[in-house]
């Protein structure tokens, strides 16, 4: 097997688990790239420990998950011209809103067609996903989730790295190592 | 079979009917198990192999090395949900950002459309230009049997993607990585209540 065979079956083994696509298209599937910049390096260290809400794993893996400072819903397939206060009227209904994301779509301009919205209380949270899902607007039916749930146990357990399609090299003389212990803290 | 064998399996039959009067049934039983255990692992593995099929998985970087290090910015939505987000700097005692957050079936399902709508699959990065000391950005995507990994400097405008020998193409990247920043920003600036940026 020449080594271009190889790049393109390797892949992050644990995403896979051996069902690859027969090629990687793009210059990213080669090694030639001389600024290629290693994975390896950006998360050695601290630098590969991550923080998420639910370090305790106590959590069943599927459940709603609270955010910081309230319970954040997911809603999807809004009508393009949808604007906030459309969905502001519809979704007070429910509780009091804390936050909301109506993100634009940087080509046209219009509504992207999903929003972020934040309730203080799960029970609002529930109401909204129960009585939201389904809602006409604008000719569309709207489909509201959780937006975070609980992961394994597993999700945060010591260092992890980005994973890549490239093979790991070797960086030990790497001289351009920036990282310094100074500054860094594990959140 | 020799007779010794055939000898050994009578003795063994007449011994488990001496000791188990119900041998019969709990044969039937078993098998009845076994059976019904086979077809569940069989359904479990025909469940396991289309979900393979259907994985998906996205990671975007952009940085570069210069006076204050290695900044960058990378974020990635892999396997079980996991949205992984990463901002690095040492600018004026800047920390470290290493964020990490489970998102639910919905959120997948809204960043595979715009991977979708947006139609960067179709592209390929062979005529756009390399990463150079300005920095670098990299997508990568496997979306069912498709994957690309595309990689091409930073992007200050849309002058600077209509300069470029693929202006098409670039304008794609520009304007999906535009929006999957739009979209993670969000995630993550809400969930954890910090500026992601």
């Amino acid at each position: 097997m020449t080594d271009k065979e190889e790049v393109e079956k390797i892949y992050t083994k644990d995403l896979r688990k051996g069902i690859l696509p027969s090629k990687i298209k793009g210059r990213g599937a080669n090694n030639s790239d001389s600024m290629d910049i290693d994975s390896s390096e950006r998360y050695s260290g601290k630098g590969g420990e991550f923080h998420s809400l639910n370090d305790d794993g106590g959590d069943k893996v599927g459940e709603p998950l609270k955010s910081i400072e309230g319970w954040i819903i997911f809603v999807r397939n809004i009508q393009e011209e949808v604007q906030e206060p459309d969905l502001m009227d519809i979704f007070a209904e429910y509780g009091q809103i804390k936050n909301i994301h109506l993100n634009i779509d940087r080509r046209t301009g219009f509504t992207k067609g999903y929003a972020l919205i934040e309730y203080e209380k799960r029970s609002e949270a529930e109401d909204a996903i129960k009585n939201g899902s389904g809602y006409e607007l604008a000719g569309l039916k709207l489909s509201v989730d959780w937006a975070f749930i609980t992961g394994n146990a597993s999700l945060s357990s010591g260092v992890v790295s980005f994973k890549s399609n490239r093979k790991d090299k070797n960086n030990s003389n790497n001289s351009n190592n920036y990282r310094s212990n100074k500054g860094e803290r594990r959140f | 079979m020799s007779d010794v064998d055939t000898k050994i399996e009578l003795a063994t039959d007449s011994a488990m009917d001496i000791t188990s009067p119900e041998n019969d049934n709990n044969k039937t039983t078993a098998t009845a198990t076994s059976s019904s255990e086979t077809q569940t692992t069989e359904d479990i593995l025909k469940t396991e192999t289309q979900k393979q099929k259907d994985d998906f998985y996205l990671r975007y970087y952009v940085g570069h090395k210069g006076k204050y290090g290695h900044e960058f910015l990378e974020f990635e939505f892999r396997s079980g949900n996991k949205l992984r987000y990463a901002n690095n700097s040492h600018y004026k005692s800047e920390n470290l950002i290493r964020k990490e957050v489970c998102v639910s079936d919905g959120v997948i399902s809204e960043i595979k459309k715009v991977i979708l709508d947006s139609g960067i699959m179709l592209e390929d990065d062979k005529n756009w230009p390399e990463p150079d000391v300005v920095g670098k950005q990299e997508l990568e995507i496997v979306f069912k049997d498709e994957h690309i990994s595309f990689s091409t400097t930073k992007i200050g405008s849309l002058m600077d993607v209509e300069k470029s020998d693929d202006p098409e193409g670039l304008k794609v990247m520009f304007y999906l990585i535009q929006d999957l920043k739009c979209l993670v920003f969000s995630l993550i600036g809400l969930h954890f209540k910090i500026k992601p940026i």
